[in-house]
């Protein structure tokens, strides 16, 4: 075992017995020796979620603590969040949301930290967005580019919907969507969307949204 | 049977007509409705599903409607298996009877054919058909995953 994945080990008994301090003491620890947001929201966080879902699906634990160790994970992403560096603004707007019915939201919270990493102004809805108020909010807020999160393939169609609803009313606006509903497949649902790309990890959201500051394309 | 012949056997599940959709998508929540009512005047409810599981259990049936509409919609078949192992793992570890599934789909099979056209049941119906004739192969698996000596996978 290294180390990485001792820190790990020790994170995880501790989210999963809802031990928000000690979870902060090794966050603490990470900060100050080797601070990469991006490792620590894809192998500290995104890994402990998942593998709680896995427990819940195991029935190793209840819902309860796997709400337990979401709303601390939350409460964790907002300590890094502050230690964040400001960035030059790139005058450019994301609105980041989980689609209807996804009340999933943590991974498009990382989302929108990535996207404010660089420069960008992210507007973060949270989960379950209906779909008719998200087109009014991107007619008031004119984004240059909407990002959508799924995270249970139940909710394929309802993704489907709502991408044909945003290409109907905002013809030329890009739109990524991610999130662990893909781990199972379904990426060729994407591809027949013009204007639409499917961002399957941080790093590679990370190289688009550089992409897009270069004047480069997303998709 | 292991995994990749059910995704091998799953593969010709991929032509559905856009009537069926339409008709299963326009009529979803009334056939949810309709099977939640069903199974819900069986007797035997409790010991299908466990004392604690009925609200689960409708839970179950949103959701497999759900998968259905968008999997005639975007077929794909290691999605279908990968999907159908997560919810006999999930149900099956909570304490659900192995005889709900077939009840579940014998029951889903009769309310399509009452509320849908001819021709969507017959669009729809081998996609039932395979989900019924795998019971045993699904239930084999996740059981034999779900084992207590077993560890819960890392991915």
């Amino acid at each position: 075992m290294n180390k990485t994945d001792s820190i790990y080990d020790q994170y995880f008994n501790n989210l999963i017995k809802g031990k928000r301090i000690p979870c902060s003491k090794i966050l603490d620890s990470l900060i100050s020796s080797e601070f990469n947001v991006h490792n620590i929201y894809e192998d500290l966080f995104q890994k402990g979620l998942y593998q709680v879902g896995r427990m819940w699906e195991y029935n190793k634990i209840s819902v309860a603590t796997e709400h337990l160790a979401t709303s601390i994970t939350e409460s964790l992403m907002n300590k890094v969040y502050e230690k964040i560096p400001t960035v030059e603004p790139v005058q450019k707007k994301a609105v980041i949301t989980s689609i209807e019915n996804e009340t999933h939201h943590i991974g498009g919270k990382m989302v929108s930290d990535v996207f404010e990493m660089q420069g960008w102004d992210a507007i973060y809805l949270g989960g379950d967005t209906p779909a008719i108020e998200l087109v009014d909010f991107i007619e008031e807020t004119e984004p240059d580019l909407v990002a959508l999160s799924i995270s249970v393939y139940f909710h394929m169609d309802t993704l489907v919907k709502t991408i044909d609803l945003l290409n109907k009313n905002f013809k030329k606006l890009p739109i990524m969507i991610g999130g662990q509903a893909f781990q199972k497949g379904g990426h060729s649902i994407i591809d027949r969307f013009e204007n639409t790309s499917l961002v399957l990890s941080l790093d590679s959201l990370e190289t688009s949204i550089v992409n897009i500051n270069k004047g480069e394309t997303n998709s | 049977m292991n995994k990749q012949e059910l995704i091998n056997s799953a593969s010709h599940l991929n032509d559905f007509s856009s009537q069926a959709v339409k008709e299963y998508s326009g009529k979803r929540d009334a056939l949810v409705s309709s099977i939640n009512e069903t199974m819900l005047n069986r007797t035997d409810i409790t010991e299908l599903v466990g004392e604690k599981n009925i609200q689960m259990m409708k839970d179950n049936h949103s959701n497999h409607a759900l998968f259905v509409e968008s999997f005639m919609i975007n077929p794909d078949s290691n999605t279908l298996v990968d999907t159908v192992l997560w919810v006999f793992r999930s149900y099956r570890s909570r304490g659900f009877h192995q005889n709900y599934w077939s009840a579940q789909l014998n029951c889903w099979v009769e309310i399509i054919k009452q509320q849908l056209s001819e021709d969507s049941f017959n669009d729809i119906y081998p996609l039932y058909k395979w989900f019924t004739v795998n019971i045993p192969a699904f239930t084999d698996m996740s059981d034999k995953q779900l084992d207590p000596s077993s560890e819960v996978p890392e991915h």
